[in-house]
């Protein structure tokens, strides 16, 4: 899950996402033709990704999409699929791809119309997110049909040490169906070993989605200090599986990170921790209102995976310090109620309240 | 109550006399069914090895579906022929299960399709909740396999009584019996396909895999059969079926049409060449022909031994040396197809050729692994002489 809140638009891109929501909604040029691709994620790997792709214009007519993954680009993609045209809409296209790895991807969106042709990309990352319990009606079912089975088989085990062997028209002796009842005892307790190696391999399964497979960003810790009368935000990253890989900068910045108080949402910073050991970052507090705020950090891995992290803290009176220095000239604050979730709000100047 | 047991219906002395060991026409159709199963699987495999994207409804899924629903099907049409209009020497000719009666067999491969059937929406919920699976063991793809085991038993079951019941002049039913149990042991080894590469026949895991696997199926074959070579017929049966697929699947051209690509391949991949069953088959036949078809607990347990060592002193050594012609450039054309099982997905590389793992500094089986072997091959031999004497006897 990841989120993206832009607040200075320098390019005629956007890219926008939301914590809690893992759909990614691109809008930009393919070449000539303006598009608006939205990516629904699988959210179990491999699994479906559903990709609709909006002409901005009446100009397009074909789409068509295909996956590629960070290590092995377009020369490890299959040929590109087409995207069907929406019935009672001639400027939307609909699509699947399947997401076989985890990892980050690249959708590469073709359009072809009147213009000619055009590419785009849109990144997006195959984690899997979903974790899923068998429905009661649908496991009572299953039991339901899966116990008959074991009847069934129980009592097959019977006829066959009781009856198969006879030649037709015999009865079975008084020994014989002893040794029938016998075996089907001896078949209960085997098929009941069965089921039980069944739970464990099934318990094993579980076990490790929810242990290895199962997306879990990075944990953040944040600690304020004060330095000289500056308060500095200390954040530690806990590097789990999908955080592995080095960061790389995103617009220039090794991390983007937002500061929301909570619950008025009466102070919003956006500030540019820099890195000061192998998961550690720091910045200077910026003179917001103490309160309780809510920190989004998104970090860009080498293969193109990005993160949103999340943490909390907690800012007293000291934060709100008579000298601030920037750690970063792009930093920004604002104090006094903020819209969220804007895709061309103004850009928020340095020291403006 | 499903356990007791219904009144058997007695035949008259005139319907006792009468011969009863046709083959009737619709066992060839069984067979044909039994046969669509592991020819299914593999194509299924080489689909997803190849291609990887499939649907409910792909050629090889639709082989597969016919497997389990011809014989489940004409068993079907078989148990409400004898149990509603059946002859009296069909009923008598027939066991109980829960009042209803009809030959063991069809019991058997009817509660396979059921079973098939209920794997199905197990799978799909599977898919859903922990991703499409790109294993071919998987809890739900077990209770598939033991589904198709069952129909490919009853079917051989079904061939095994009418073989039981013909005089010792005719031979009604051998053939059908050794070629479904060639099926069968073509089946299992579709189930060891992820340990079984020629890469791993010089490691403890394969040896320890088939040792569990293919006593079991060639010592119930050569026990049960009337034939002088079942067990090497079964394993020619198993062979000869997969290096047609070998063969033939490449003759397609085809694409991946999933990413990641690693290995771009253009035609559909084969299976690995087939262990060489038929050399230890060879032992097997040679060996049962001391005892023949007598058994007793003692004598089989002993026998048993005798077959185990029989069957891993053949396959072993035989297995040990032919991988390395496998690996070898020399094995890398369309007879052999050398590395040419390599899915879409992996990526190239020297290990494509070595033996794995890789790792190891070299390949051997450790002595306390080899005696391990020995005991299952041992266990597995003495279960498929139980179940061989069995089927040596059943004629309903």
């Amino acid at each position: 899950m990841k989120t993206l809140f832009t607040l200075a638009i320098l390019w005629p891109v956007v890219l926008l996402a939301h914590i809690g929501s893992p759909n990614v909604f691109y809008e930009g040029s393919a070449g000539p033709y303006a598009l608006r691709v939205i990516i629904q994620p699988p959210d179990v790997i491999p699994g479906l990704a559903r990709i609709t792709v909006r002409a901005l214009a009446s100009n397009v007519s074909k789409i068509s999409v295909l996956p590629a993954r960070w290590d092995t680009g377009t020369k490890g993609a299959p040929s590109p699929d087409p995207a069907k045209p929406v019935r009672g809409d001639a400027n939307l296209f609909a699509a699947e791809l399947w997401l076989m790895t985890g990892g980050a991807y690249s959708i590469i969106v073709n359009a072809e119309g009147a213009s000619g042709t055009g590419t785009t990309v849109v990144p997006i990352n195959s984690v899997a997110t979903a974790r899923r319990v068998m429905p009661r009606w649908f496991g009572g079912l299953l039991g339901a049909w899966g116990g008959a089975l074991v009847l069934a088989l129980i009592s097959l085990i019977g006829a066959a040490t009781r009856e198969s062997v006879l030649s037709p028209g015999e009865t079975p002796s008084r020994g014989r169906i002893c040794r029938a009842r016998a075996t089907m005892v001896l078949g209960t307790g085997v098929i009941g070993l069965a089921l039980w190696g069944g739970k464990v391999w099934w318990d094993a399964v579980d076990r490790d989605y929810r242990n290895n497979k199962l997306y879990r960003a990075d944990r953040l810790y944040a600690e304020v200090r004060t330095n000289n009368s500056q308060a500095i935000l200390e954040l530690t990253r806990n590097v789990d599986r999908w955080g592995a890989r080095p960061i790389i900068p995103e617009h220039g910045k090794l991390m983007h990170m937002f500061l929301v108080r909570q619950p008025d949402l009466e102070a919003f910073a956006h500030l540019h921790p820099v890195k000061t050991g192998e998961h550690s970052f720091e910045s200077a507090l910026p003179p917001v209102p103490a309160g309780k705020y809510r920190i989004y950090a998104d970090i860009t891995h080498e293969s193109g995976f990005t993160q949103t992290l999340v943490s909390e803290v907690s800012l007293g009176a000291d934060a709100n310090a008579t000298s601030f220095t920037p750690t970063d000239p792009d930093d920004s604050w604002r104090i006094g109620r903020i819209n969220l979730l804007t895709t061309k709000s103004a850009h928020c100047q340095m020291g403006s309240r | 109550m499903p356990f007791v047991e219904a009144a058997i219906p007695t035949l008259s002395s005139t319907v006792l006399a009468r011969p009863t060991a046709i083959a009737p026409w619709y066992f060839r159709l069984l067979v044909f069914g039994a046969t669509c199963i592991p020819i299914g699987a593999l194509w299924d495999i080489s689909w997803h090895s190849t291609i990887g994207r499939d649907t409910f409804w792909t050629p090889a899924h639709i082989v597969t579906y016919m497997g389990g629903l011809i014989p489940g099907l004409v068993c079907g049409w078989l148990a409400l022929k004898t149990h509603f209009f059946g002859s009296e020497s069909e009923r008598a000719a027939a066991v109980s299960f829960w009042g209803f009666r009809a030959p063991i067999g069809a019991w058997v491969t009817i509660w396979g399709a059921f079973t098939m059937l209920l794997s199905a929406p197990f799978d799909d919920w599977w898919h859903n909740t922990y991703g499409l699976d790109v294993e071919i063991l998987s809890p739900p793809h077990s209770l598939l396999a033991a589904g198709m085991f069952f129909v490919a038993t009853g079917v051989l079951l079904l061939m095994v009584s009418l073989q039981n019941r013909s005089p010792d002049t005719e031979n009604h039913g051998r053939f059908l019996f050794i070629f479904t149990g060639g099926i069968m042991l073509l089946m299992a080894a579709v189930f060891l396909t992820e340990k079984s590469f020629p890469n791993q026949h010089r490691s403890a895991e394969f040896y320890r895999a088939a040792a569990i696997t293919y006593p079991l199926y060639l010592a119930a074959l050569a026990r049960a059969s009337k034939l002088r070579w079942p067990a090497t017929i079964a394993a020619g049966v198993y062979t000869g079926v997969l290096l047609l697929l070998i063969w033939i699947l490449p003759l397609f051209p085809a694409e991946p049409k999933l990413a990641p690509i690693y290995n771009p391949v253009d035609h559909m991949v084969p299976p690995a060449f087939p262990v060489l069953l038929v050399v230890p088959a060879i032992g097997i036949d040679l060996l049962m022909r001391f005892p023949g078809r007598r058994s007793g607990w003692l004598r089989d347990s002993a026998l048993a031994v005798g077959l185990a060592l029989v069957f891993l002193a053949l396959f072993m050594p035989v297995q040990w040396w032919f991988s390395k012609f496998l690996l070898s450039p020399a094995a890398d054309n369309w007879f052999f197809a050398g590395g040419e099982w390599m899915p879409y997905a992996s990526k190239p590389g020297p290990w494509i050729h070595s033996y794995w793992p890789t790792a190891a500094k070299e390949h051997i089986v450790p002595f306390k692994q080899l005696l391990w072997i020995g005991l299952f091959a041992v266990i597995s031999s003495r279960v498929g002489l139980a179940f061989g004497t069995w089927m040596s006897r059943v004629k309903r």
